[in-house]
């Protein structure tokens, strides 16, 4: 297809897809440095007045969700076969301004030197496909997560982080931590009674008013992992990073328009993207010197998919059929308690507060190599609470219990990775979106050790809910006790029942090897020297805590490497 | 659009109230599922988002009548507090499914944001500790 067929045509230097961790902050590293950026972001900006703590309309009804499925389908794949294809929780992410940091929890960890090294570690797992990140990369990530730290708004300390602290090679730059309230200070105790350390999670939460962004301080209110803040606390990229970008000349950003494919001219190299006006259905073309994807972790594979031209016939970058393969999702699960004890009417219903990693490296007695991390939960909204934590009963005393039950039940959360494997993975479905493009078909299932690691956390949190004087502990679910069961039996463990992924790692690998990875070093596609990514896609492999910090640090880094090669290419 | 079950149909089911009220009575400081609203939430989650749920919603409407006449000889909202609550514990090892069903619905329209009851409802969450961040407060006052 060429440029010529459109009426309109735009001309830039950088192209962006997608607003969210990763394309705001490469957006932030280029267009500070005067060259003419333009993203594309295929939702609106949110609205103010939408944010509110409406439990129904954003968690239950999912309605600030993009409908998976005009996004997704999704096929689990069990004993060799595709289940029937199902709309799915795997997998999402937000279309709008600022993607998920707008409804994301905040978790901001540094990922541990052992998360770069994990091939060089364990070598060579049956059914994975285990690799490193390039050689020295933890090394060159240090100076970008400080400055990720301090753009976005981090509150935290890791002195406590006994193995990460003594392993820093830049330091962090954070804001003081969040004030842990009665249940964490409650859990803090009991996990160091357990031996263990723990330390207050690193949220992209203002512990303090902000006065860079002048935005509030987090009162710990009500909803958070799953909303907007309604009170501004929440360090979302469209608030911190976008915000301050768009009066600047040379940056601007298109939205509600979908980056649908693109073009390459006779060397492979990428020409321009092809967009669609989501509300007016207009096409036209954009044409730049270089396209950044971030996108994502699926939806950037498919935008290679569905980008088939004469010199990439398989898709972008994928004449190797790397693209797409190798997903990670984590595998994320929670256990709650009640507690005795008068909790009083604190504010404290955000309590990711305080979390350990004192068995992030798996021991010799572990029958698997994951990394695994455990934070405080939020606390789930009074809905979700008296419909799936209580779920019978109802009358006087039914409520009379509730009433108080309710603020002394409390849940942790696992952070389990889990392993690349080429099956897993992303293609082009059949079935095409609003906007007429082939929706993504997700092919996932969890490797054995995956399954054996999370088992292994699950045990962990009861361990530390019990030392914390928890009672009837929930949430071993009858997934675990079935593939504990088949593990036992030498069988593959089948899908979770009800899974959800929020983490979208792997599918663009990065490497020094053409062969065996999409993207390079610099996230710079090695069949197309003009198309880099800075999402997840390219985490060879996926850490025990969330990506989100990660994203947004390597996008800084590949931002610098951007600003070098166009100063030596483009003018 | 018509209404799949009209707002008359709701408000004015005398058996539906009582349901409402036995399933969330009044207890503590916290409103009752009819001081809260809970049949405006009905009215909008029936019509849309919940409208499967509409034959479960019938079927427990129909069966609390029944039961009540045969053990009580009297129209259900006319029992008094401890014979409702036997009635409603009958209906529900009988139609379980579609007591669970109808169940979840009210408690969802009770703790849900006061926008899904016409603004009423207004201490139901505070009642249980929970305080949320609601942009237009003034609209839904202390909460
Ligand atoms: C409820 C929830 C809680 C979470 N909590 C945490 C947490 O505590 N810590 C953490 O690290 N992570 C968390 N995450 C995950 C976090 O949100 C993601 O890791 C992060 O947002 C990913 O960044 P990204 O840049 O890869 O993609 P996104 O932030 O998803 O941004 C991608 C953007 O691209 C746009 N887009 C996609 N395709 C196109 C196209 N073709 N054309 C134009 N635009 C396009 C999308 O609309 C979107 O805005 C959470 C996620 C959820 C859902
Ligand atoms: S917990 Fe803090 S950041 Fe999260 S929604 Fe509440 S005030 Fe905002």
């Amino acid at each position: 297809m060429s440029s010529k067929k459109f009426e309109k045509t735009l001309e830039t230097d950088v192209v962006i897809i997608g607003s969210g961790a990763g394309g705001a902050c490469a957006a932030w590293g280029i267009a500070n440095k005067g060259i003419d950026t333009l993203v594309i972001e295929k939702g609106d900006w949110l609205k103010d007045d939408t944010y509110d703590d409406d439990e129904l309309h954003y968690y239950i009804l999912k309605k600030g969700w993009p409908s998976i499925e005009n996004e997704y389908s999704m096929a689990d794949l069990y004993r060799g076969k595709e289940s029937k294809e199902r709309p799915h929780r795997m997998g999402q992410s937000y279309g709008c301004v600022g993607g998920g940091t707008i409804y994301y929890a905040g978790v901001s960890s540094r990922f541990y030197r052992e998360d770069f090294e994990k091939y060089k570690i364990w070598g060579d797992i049956p059914g994975a496909n285990l690799a490193d990140w390039p050689k020295g990369f933890y090394e060159e990530i240090g100076p970008y997560y400080s400055q990720a730290e301090e753009l976005i708004g981090v509150s935290g300390d890791y002195s406590n982080d006994y193995a990460r602290f003594n392993q820093l090679n830049h330091r962090p730059r954070l804001l003081p931590p969040l004030p842990y309230h009665k249940i964490g200070e409650r859990l803090n105790d009991a996990a160091k009674e357990l031996g263990w350390n723990p330390f207050p999670i690193p949220l992209a939460l203002n512990s303090i008013y902000n006065e860079k962004t002048n935005s509030n301080w987090c009162i710990s209110s009500g909803m958070c992992s799953g909303y907007p803040c309604a009170w501004g606390a929440k360090n979302s990229v469209d608030q911190v990073v976008l915000s301050n970008l768009v009066d600047k000349p040379n940056f601007s950003i298109l939205t509600n328009t979908l980056a649908a494919f693109a073009e390459t001219d006779s060397k492979g190299n990428i020409s321009g993207v092809v967009c669609i006006n989501r509300s007016s259905k207009e096409k036209f073309f954009v044409k730049a010197k270089a396209v950044i994807l971030a996108c994502s972790g699926i939806l950037s594979p498919l935008f290679c998919l569905n980008s088939q031209t004469k010199q990439h016939q398989n898709g972008l970058g994928n004449s190797n059929d790397l693209v797409g393969r190798n997903l990670m999702f984590h595998i994320e699960g929670q256990r709650g308690a009640q507690f005795d004890g008068d909790f009083g009417n604190e504010e404290f219903h955000n309590l990711k507060k305080v979390m350990v990693t004192d068995f992030y490296i798996p021991d010799q007695s572990d029958e698997f190599v994951n990394h695994m991390s455990i934070q405080m939960g939020s606390k789930s909204g009074p809905i979700r609470y008296v419909l799936s934590k209580v779920p019978e009963g109802w009358g006087r005393q039914y409520l009379k219990d509730m009433h108080k039950n309710y603020m002394q039940y409390h849940e942790l959360q696992a952070m389990c990775e889990d392993l690349p494997q080429l099956s897993n993975r992303v293609t082009a479905a059949d079935r095409k979106d609003v906007d007429g493009m082939p929706v993504a078909h997700i092919h996932h299932r969890f490797h054995k050790m995956d399954g054996l690691a999370f088992i292994k956390t699950m045990e962990k949190m009861e361990q530390w809910l019990q030392a914390g004087g928890g009672k009837m502990i929930t949430g071993i679910s009858s997934d675990m006790v079935e593939w504990k069961r088949l593990i036992d039996q030498g069988e593959d463990i089948p899908p979770m029942r009800r899974p959800y992924g929020y983490h979208l790692m792997g599918t663009l690998r990065m490497g020094d090897d053409p062969d065996r990875s999409v993207v390079n070093r610099y996230c710079q596609f090695h069949e197309v020297p003009n198309l880099f990514c800075v999402d997840s896609s390219i985490f060879p492999t996926s850490a025990g805590v969330n990506p989100t910090l990660t994203i947004q640090a390597n996008a800084l880094r590949v931002a610098d490497k951007i600003i070098n090669l166009s100063r030596s290419q483009w003018k | 659009m018509a209404k799949i079950i009209s707002e008359n149909k709701i408000l004015n089911n005398k058996n539906l109230i009582r349901l409402i009220e036995t399933l969330i009575p009044n207890v503590n400081d916290a409103p009752s599922g009819v001081e809260a609203g809970v049949q405006y939430y009905l009215v909008k989650a029936l019509n849309a988002h919940r409208k499967n749920i509409l034959p479960s919603y019938e079927v427990i409407l129909k069966s609390l009548e029944i039961i009540s006449k045969e053990f009580y000889k009297n129209t259900f909202w006319k029992l008094d507090d401890d014979h409702a609550e036997i009635v409603v514990s009958k209906v529900q090892v009988i139609e379980s499914g579609a007591f669970e069903s109808v169940r979840n619905l009210v408690f969802e329209g009770y703790f849900a944001h006061p926008r899904w009851r016409d603004g009423k409802g207004k201490s139901v969450w505070s009642a249980i500790g929970f305080r949320p961040i609601l942009r237009n407060q003034d609209q839904f006052g202390e909460i």
